[in-house]
């Protein structure tokens, strides 16, 4: 996609910046960068304002904004600062109101999350209601991450759109007798927290179930998936020949596999 | 009932000699009748279309813009807007410092036209060094009048800017 005038402006003004800031660090260098550039960037960038300012539909805008960009050294470095700064309109924020206090409890048949569940919807049916709220969720004076730490899983998933709070890995992570948890609500809600897989993933036999074949990581569900593996036949594994997807994650249905036995170091690459 | 009078003096790409003015004063005040402009240079001398005998233009208070043809070179000029009652009595009145250089605009974007269609055009040293005065002629008017209110120093840069456009077969 073309550029927009706007954007060429954009651009050709932290351009001059910059060729500026590297023409000053090329001649301590002994550096070849034309030292009127700057100042050409500036001067043109200057009459392409001028031009749209008075008419948005100049025919001549658009060879002066190529000129322009023809003469930018450092285009990308600029597009991309803008697109991290300015790449789209920032809705405004709504302050929010306090967040409700923190949720403390004791993991019983009787509490907010009693003993053996992973899930519960915090939407006001029954118990609080977080929706719109992010939090942090502690189990056992312990910080929980959404995000896989260290080659492992993540602890939790959080939706503030429908409330849900989810315990992970949904096999082994169930509430437990006696556990003490806080719900940790926090402004700066409002928008969906979708946490999402960072490829790849490096895991070891320690990070399979109890099964020695199942890994469990729910934000792994719905990738496809291709593994590189240690300790078997042939390192490249597929599905559904050497693994088939499980709710929750992956079954490797290698014959003899099994990580309760072997130590193995699988990559586990995104296809799509 | 009272208006809060306001106005402003726009110029428009291809008519550098003309200043559209549009009024934008909010509210109503039944007893206007009729407007007057007065532009006056950094000399003190009233700018007229040709053919005016006063030394103001005349804005009929049923039109809410006018354009008149005034300038033959850029100018900073103080411009003064009277709502006059029926009786020619000044009601309301305001009084901005403007500044209008559309011709060295003009004159500017044909040569940063020119060079983006003859690139060598930036190896030129005399080419380059006049560009970039131009320029800064102009950046100077414009700080004169909207950093320090100086008409005289926005049109002597105005003047500055003129003389490189006049001359263009000696400075570029």
């Amino acid at each position: 996609m073309p550029l927009t005038v706007p954007q060429q402006i954009s651009i050709g003004a932290l351009c001059a910046l910059y060729t500026s800031n590297e023409l000053e660090s090329g001649t301590r260098h002994g550096g070849v960068i034309d030292p009127k550039l700057p100042h050409l960037i500036y001067a043109v960038n200057q009459g392409l304002k001028w031009l749209y300012e008075l008419d948005t539909t100049d025919s001549d805008l658009v060879p002066i904004g190529n000129y322009l960009i023809s003469i930018c050294r450092q285009q990308f470095r600029a597009q991309g600062v803008l697109a991290l700064n300015n790449g789209g309109t920032v809705a405004p924020i709504t302050p929010n109101n306090p967040p409700p206090n923190d949720i403390d409890f004791i993991v019983s048949s009787t509490s907010l999350i009693p003993t053996g569940d992973t899930e519960i919807y915090l939407d006001g049916t029954g118990g609080p209601d977080l929706r719109g709220y992010d939090i942090d969720f502690f189990r056992g004076s312990q910080v929980q991450y959404t995000t896989p730490q260290q080659g492992g899983a993540a602890y939790y998933s959080w939706n503030n759109v429908t409330g849900l709070l989810r315990l992970l890995p949904t096999v082994g992570g169930q509430a437990l007798v006696d556990e003490p948890m806080r719900i940790s609500p926090k402004t700066g809600g409002g928008a969906t927290v979708v946490p999402t897989q960072e490829y790849p993933i490096v895991i070891t036999s320690a990070d399979f179930e109890a099964d020695g074949v199942t890994y469990l990581n729910s934000l792994i569900v719905g990738d496809q998936l291709f593994l590189l593996a240690n300790n078997v036949p042939n390192p490249a594994l597929f599905a559904p020949t050497d693994f088939v997807y499980v709710s929750g994650g992956i079954e490797i249905i290698l014959s003899a596999f099994n990580a309760n036995v072997f130590d193995y170091t699988i990559v586990i690459n995104k296809i799509n | 009932m009272a208006i809060v009078e306001n106005f402003t003096a726009t110029q428009a790409l291809g008519f550098p000699s003309q200043i559209a003015f549009t009024d934008t004063s909010t509210g109503s005040d039944g007893a206007i009748a009729s407007r007057r402009i007065y532009l006056v240079d950094y000399s003190g001398n009233y700018i007229v279309e040709d053919g005016t005998s006063t030394d103001y233009e005349v804005w009929a208070y049923a039109d809410a813009t006018i354009t008149l043809d005034l300038l033959e070179i850029d100018m900073a000029l103080y411009i003064t807007v009277q709502w006059l009652n029926s009786g020619g009595g000044v009601l309301y009145e305001k009084t901005e410092l403007t500044l209008f250089r559309l011709y060295s605009i003009t004159y500017y974007i044909y040569l940063i036209k020119t060079q983006s269609s003859n690139i060598k055009l930036r190896e030129n040293a005399n080419f380059y060094l006049n560009e970039i005065r131009l320029l800064c002629s102009m950046q100077e008017a414009y700080d004169a009048v909207y950093y320090a209110g100086d008409i005289a120093s926005a049109q002597a840069a105005l003047t500055r800017a003129k003389q490189l456009v006049d001359n263009p077969s000696y400075f570029f």
